[in-house]
Parts: C-alpha cells; structure tokens; sequence
C-alpha cells in the first residue's frame, strides 16, 4: 500500500494549450505530479485554465505542447473511450449526462460500454448505488429528481466504471449544505478507499475540509501547489488572484498577534487554539 | 411599543400562503405569512426544496397565472393581489433575477436585453434610452451596450440581468440566488451592485441567498425556509449567530465567526456572551478575550 | 466560440449602411432576376455582378472561404456533373454516348448555367447577410410586416443557436467520458450511440425553453400591444434614391426580358 501511495498517476510536463482562434493559451506551462491516493483541489477565477488542465487527463483535451502521462503513458496514445477506463470525470451539469429512464440504468451505463458481463455490471451499479446512498431511487427516472440526487446519480454512474482516478469538476455547486456534505462525504470514503481525487471547485470550506492538496491557478499558470494548509496561509499571493480563504482562516490570520495559527482550516480547530491560548 | 410616528408601508404582504405545482400532492408552500416594508432588505435561506424560488415566483404572478397549480392564501404587491392582475402588469412592480444567465439574456445585445422590458411596456423613446442608460450605469456595465452577452464573464452576465431587471423601474427587486455557479470575482462584482442597490437607493430587495456572510453584510432582515414553511424569522444576528444551531440542523452554515461564538457559548468559556457576525466583531471579541487571559 | 454563425461582416461601407429594407427588397428582386435568366453568358455576366457586389462588402477572404468552399463549390460541381448525365439528351451535338450514358452539349451549358445562377444567387443573398446586422434584418423583415412574436422566434433562434452548439459539445463530451465511443464500427450501434446525445439534449433544451418562458413574461413580454423600440431602421434619402434606381433596373431588365426576348 505504501508504494502504491507513491506512484505518480498522472504527470503534466510543460503543457501548454491554446485554444483555436484565441489570441492567447489557455494553459501557459504548467508541470505538475498527482500521486495515488492523493485528494488535491484546483482553484482559481474562472478562465484561469482549471477544466483546460483537467480535461487533458482524460484525453477530451491534448495538448498543444508538451505531454501529459496517465499511469506513465502519454495521453496522444490513448482514445478517450481508454483513458475513460482510468479517469473518471464527473461533470459540472448532470443533466448533460443523464438520459435514461431509470436511475439503475444510468448508472449502467458506464460499465456497460466497458464491455463487462452483465453479472460484473449490476455488481458494480450496486455497489455504486448502495455507495451514495442511491438504493431506494433505483427505479426512479432521474430527471425528476432535485439536483442534489441528480449529481449523485452521475457521481454514481462514474464510480460504476471502478476508475482510480476520478475527476470532480464543481460537484457541490448548487447544492445545500446538507446535500453538498452528503456528496463530499461519499468522495472522502472513495478516496480513502484509495482514488485519487482531482476537484475543480470554488468553495474554500470544502477545500479546506477535505482536500490534502490544493493547486492555485492563475492566468494558465500554477501560482501555488501545497498542502491545503499552506496555501491558505498566504492570503496575499491568494488576492493576487481575487481569492480568499474561509473566514475562519482569515481570522486566524487577524489575530497573529495573539498567537493564533495561520493556517487554521476549521472552526473546532479555531476553537481549540483559543481554549489552548487560554489555558496559558 | 411605540418606537416612531412613522409607519411604514408593506410592499409585499402575504397571507397565508399555500402552493401545489400541478401534478404533485405534497405543497410546495405551507400556510405561509410574510410581510416586507417599502425600503427593506430581505435575506431568504433555506436548504434545497425549502420553496425559495416558489415563493419569488409567487411575488410577480408567475404562480398561479402561468404555472397552474392549486393556490390558497393571497400575495399582495404594493395592495395588487397578484390573482386579479397578469404577470406583465406586476412587472412593472416586481422585478426578478433568476439563477441563470444563460435563459433569462435572450437578445443579441447588451443594450437589447436591458431595453427589452421597457419596450414592452410601450414607453416612449428616450424614456427608454434613460432608462438603458441609468440601468447600465447603476451594475457598472456602461460601454457594454453593443456586446453579445454570451461572450462575456458570469458576473458580467448576470450584471446584465439585474440591468434588464431595474430598466422596469421596479419598487421591488427579487434575486433568486444571483451568485450560484459563479467564480469569486463573478461573485464579488454582483454582491457590490447588490450593495449599492442597497445603499444608494430605496428599492425593496428580497434576496434568496445561502451565503450566511453575505447574508450578514447586506440584510435587513431574514426569513428561513424548510420544507415551504418560515421556520425562523428576524434580524441576522438573532439567525445566525442566536440561533446558529437551530440553523445547522436545517442545513444551512452560519458564518464561521458564527459558529465560532456559538461554541465559545455552549462551552462556556467564559462567563460573557459572544455574539460574532462577521470579522471585525469577532476579531475584536476573541481579541479582548485572549488578552483577559494575558492579563491573568 | 461559435462565431461562424454570425456572418454579420464588421465594416462600414456604403452597402453596410443602406437601409435594410432596401437591401431586402434590392435581394429579392436580384434573386427573380437570376431566376428568370436562361442565357449562360448573361448569367456567367451577372455572376461577375454579383462578384463586384460581394467585394463591395469588404468582406475577408478567409470568411468569404467559409461559404465558397464547403458550400457553393460542391453544389457547383454537383450541379454541372448531374444535370447532364441525369437529364434527357436534348439537342445536338452529343458528346459521349456510352452504355446508358448520352451526354450533349447543350445538356452541358444548361448544367453549367443552372449552377452559375445558383452561385449567382448565393452571392447576392450574402451581400444582404454579411452587411446587415441581425437585429436589423429582423427589423426590416417586421416592417414588412411579420409579428413581433416572430421577429423574436427568429432572433431567438440565433441568439440560442451558439448556446446549442456549446451544449451539445459539452453532452458529447460528457458522454465520451464515460466511455462512449462514437467511432465504433457498425452502422446500427453508430446510430445507438447517438441517443444519450440526443436524449440528453433535449432534456436540457426543454429544461431551458421552460425557464426562458418565466423570464420572458417577467420582463413583462405581451404586456402592450403598442410595443415601442429604442433603436429603429432610419431611411435616408439616399437609401430611398438606390431603392429607386433598384426599381428602375428591374422594370428596365423586365421589359429586356418579356418584351424584346433578351436574356433568353
């Protein structure tokens, strides 16, 4: 397990991609290494190049230069139907995947076009369903359902295909706070059953409650690449691109003087440097 | 109870309130009574399904007139009861901004889009051109006119909305969660027009918002929804710091300055009471506190 | 992002700024015009027309290659190529006579004088399209008459027709990545294959048309039947003088035709 953590699953080595008839590259030289087992969330203002980045690991995207390599093997090689095999990627909006009339059969969907035995494919969906909590919507048709269990529907249907790698592209986007922790908490069980997770979205809190990594991008470029932690400790590179971390972060930062952390990611953490602080 | 000589008006009043889309058995509004003053600013949250948009829906005729549906209960605007008026003759009143860009910019110029209500209401020429351009001005999109909306940013777009929205010179403007789905800066930008709507002119606004700080900054008061009822009324600090807890079950966050002070109260730390609402009250609470500690 | 459907040229000459209801009316007089040219030479002529009049919209090359090549050039080649070997040999000489096939000369010109009005009338109907804005096509097209529900159908329509290209690109994509493979082999599975796109299309499409519907009324859609525009088309003198001209030119051209037999 622990070799397994280390491995590099997807490698970007000098990318750099320029969409037809635009003046300028959406990605402008980005390196970057994902390890197994790693849950790492990409952040940045919008046409800053995240879903340009993300979409060169499933192959929708190659790149202009440079290489991009899945499991240590260049993406140009692959088809996207192959590489879907590996890297999961779950869209910003179900309702751009969803077209069948049950939610057991969309589910299905994926597993089928990898050409499993049907015994192997109901496995799978099973499992996926039971997974997100989707077992008593099995026959009900996906469209009437609210955009919560819409996108669990299509984060199931991915899961069904058993990739290690599963892209997240803004999956709490629109959601409440009880659906958005329902989503989440079924993606740290994935991770901690061993994918590794990518996850493109705009919500501090989420980051900092769950991803180990988060990579800032900026312009097509990496402006920062750490630990969760130290990225939202820095605040002043943070504004240079219009972001900032949770409130709770930034009140840490605040109250340096008094010895708070700079880096706090949560309230009980907060609460606990203060009733440390107290106690003297 | 006598707090001033002045009384002032409600523009929305609504009593009683229930509501089932066609087709469905359970309500999607519940006896519901809401009353909102000329002026105000009224935050609305709740968790997914709680009846928000329903309930922006009811305010400018949609519902009944154009969904169906089985309605009880009475939706006053401005003394209007939105049975007896059409939805195009509320809209000079109420005015909403929808979630998405992408249905409600429909024409192939900035200037088209805002100047497509006041054109249907038959107003003159340069009563219109007026209009455009105060719109224009007010979202800080002036110079935008000939742009094709789909070319520019989510927080331009829905900037734009909000223009089409104010060229009808409503009294009343309903945003059903303007900033979802848009990047930090996207966001930033419509909560500054929202802020100078709110300081700068007396138009009622009602917002559907789950973004407890904004909610905090701008709100006058608050009203949560659940499962189409009001379950919790009042101003911010009695929601969301008072009531943190409650607001949690439901599923909607305080603000984490505000969860903080709920937990520094439930625990007791101290024997004083703390009430955080945004950053600088709570900068300065814990501040204070911690230097108690350093004095000790 | 999906600009090549907006043919609208940005420049601003002399037939950019006549009025587009003398355009209109100008097209669909050059249009009958074509039609009722039978001679190849005459229409061969009025091809250069129509040429001199393409160039006077100072459209560029690489946007005007957009329509020659994928579109006029095979219809051309199509044309001249079918209509002689699929119509009945009339005339003499006859050129080739092999098997079933009997070509002849005349045959030929009338191929070739079918596909130059054809060209003939694309050009002249793109001087309208590249000079004259949406919107104001629209509004000419209302002035003569259509309601304004339909001016709106059709603005809409092109306003949405990007927004579908770019749905339909992120449904394709979506699907695909989840395994959907569009090259597969086999007529009948290629076909299958299609229908998570299609469905998902459509679902999306109604989903939008719904809302779209709340936020049209909203803005009050309907709400007077004297409905008033900020901006409108303006007739200037001299677009009433080109309007005239036009309408002598044709007068001139039909009395050519019917009368003295010319064109024929």
């Amino acid at each position: 397990m622990e070799d397994q953590k280390l491995s590099t699953r997807i490698q970007v080595e000098q990318l750099f991609h320029k969409y037809e008839g635009t003046q300028s590259p959406a990605i402008d030289g980005i390196d970057l290494r994902i390890k197994s087992g790693e849950f790492a969330a990409i952040i940045g203002q919008n046409g800053s190049g995240k879903t340009t980045l993300v979409k060169h690991f499933n192959g929708l995207l190659l790149p202009t230069r440079g290489r991009v390599l899945v499991d240590g093997v260049d993406t140009r090689k692959r088809s996207i139907a192959e590489l879907s095999r590996l890297v999961g990627y779950l869209f910003q909006n179900p309702d751009h995947q969803i077209f069948c009339p049950t939610v057991e059969k969309e589910v299905a969907f994926g597993p089928e076009n990898l050409g499993l035995s049907k015994e192997e494919a109901r496995s799978r969906v099973d499992d996926a369903l039971e997974l997100l909590g989707l077992g008593p919507y099995r026959s009900a048709p996906p469209t009437m359902l609210g955009l919560g269990q819409r996108r669990k529907v299509t984060l199931a249907s991915v899961v069904a295909m058993r990739p290690e790698i599963m892209v997240l592209d803004e999956p709490t986007c629109g959601i409440d706070h009880k659906g958005s922790t329902d989503l989440m908490e079924a993606v740290k069980g994935l991770n901690e059953r061993g994918h590794t997770i990518i996850m493109i979205t705009h919500d501090m809190r989420i980051v900092s409650e769950y991803a180990h990594r988060t990579i800032v991008l900026c312009r097509g470029q990496v402006l920062l690449d750490d630990t969760t932690r130290s990225v939202f400790s820095k605040p002043e590179v943070l504004a240079e691109t219009f972001l900032a971390p949770p409130q709770i972060t930034i009140l840490g930062q605040a109250l340096e003087d008094y010895g708070i952390r700079r880096d706090i990611l949560t309230v009980a953490e907060f609460y606990e440097q203060v009733v440390q602080r107290m106690r003297g | 109870m006598f707090n001033s000589l002045k009384v002032v008006p409600s523009v929305i009043s609504i009593k009683d309130l229930s509501y089932s889309y066609p087709g469905t058995t359970s309500p999607a509004l519940r006896d519901l009574s809401l009353t909102v003053k000329k002026g105000e600013f009224l935050a609305i949250m709740g968790p997914t399904g709680a009846g928000k948009t329903t309930l922006c829906l009811t305010l400018n005729g949609v519902i009944p007139h154009s969904l169906g549906g089985r309605m009880r209960g009475d939706v006053e605007i401005l003394g209007m009861n939105t049975r007896n008026y059409l939805t195009e003759q509320l809209a000079t009143k109420v005015s909403i901004v929808f979630q998405e860009p992408e249905s409600q910019l429909f024409c192939m110029t900035v200037e088209e889009e805002v100047a497509f209500g006041p054109e249907n209401l038959g107003i003159p020429r340069d009563e219109i051109r007026a209009r455009v351009d105060w719109a224009l001005e007010v979202v800080r999109m002036n110079g935008f006119n000939d742009r094709f909306p789909i070319h520019l940013s989510g927080g331009q777009k829905q900037r734009v909305a909000i223009a089409a929205a104010l060229s009808m010179r409503p009294e009343i403007l309903a945003l059903d969660e303007p900033t979802s789905g848009l990047d930090p800066i996207g966001k930033m930008e419509v909560f500054s027009v929202v802020k100078r709507l709110r300081d700068e002119s007396n138009i009622t606004v009602v917002m559907v918002e789950n973004e407890s700080e904004r909610v905090a900054e701008f709100a006058d008061r608050v009203v949560v929804m659940n499962e189409g009822a009001i379950v919790m009324e009042g101003h911010p600090r009695h929601v969301l710091v008072d009531e943190a807890s409650s607001l949690m079950k439901l599923g909607v966050l305080p603000p984490q300055v505000s969860e903080l002070s709920h937990m520094l109260e439930t625990h007791a730390v101290t024997a004083r009471k703390y009430s955080f609402l945004n950053i600088e009250e709570a900068k300065s609470g814990i501040g204070e506190l911690l230097n108690q500690t350093r004095r000790k | 992002m999906a600009t090549r459907y907006d043919l609208y040229v940005r420049q601003n000459t002399p037939v950019h700024r006549l009025d587009a209801r003398v355009k209109l009316i100008g097209i669909s007089l050059g249009i009958i015009v074509a039609l009722l040219i039978s001679n190849l030479f005459w229409l061969l002529a009025y091809f250069v027309v129509s040429c001199f009049l393409i160039m006077l919209t100072r459209v560029s090359w690489e946007k005007l290659s957009h329509v020659v090549y994928p579109l006029m050039l095979p219809v051309t080649i199509m044309i001249s190529i079918l209509y002689p070997l699929t119509s009945p040999p009339v005339g003499q000489p006859v050129l080739l006579d092999f098997w079933i096939i009997k070509i002849t000369l005349p045959n030929v010109l009338t191929g070739l004088a079918m596909a130059v009005r054809i060209d003939t009338m694309t050009f002249v109907s793109y001087v309208l399209i590249f000079t004259t804005t949406q919107r104001d096509l629209v509004r000419a097209l209302e002035h003569f008459g259509l309601s304004y529900r339909y001016g709106l159908l059709i603005s809409s329509a092109f306003r949405y027709l990007p927004a579908f290209e770019d749905i339909i690109n992120k449904i394709t994509e979506a699907q695909k990545s989840r395994g959907l493979d569009l090259q597969k082999a086999g007529f009948m599975r290629r076909i299958r294959n299609y229908i998570p796109l299609l469905t998902s299309t459509m679902i999306t499409s109604l989903k939008l048309a719904d809302q779209l519907g709340i936020a049209l009324m909203s803005r009050a859609f309907g709400a007077s039947s004297k409905r008033t525009t900020l901006t409108d088309l303006k007739m200037r003198p001299i677009d009433g003088g080109i309007l005239g001209v036009l309408v002598l030119l044709f007068a001139a051209f039909l009395a050519a035709r019917f009368w003295l037999q010319v064109f024929l």
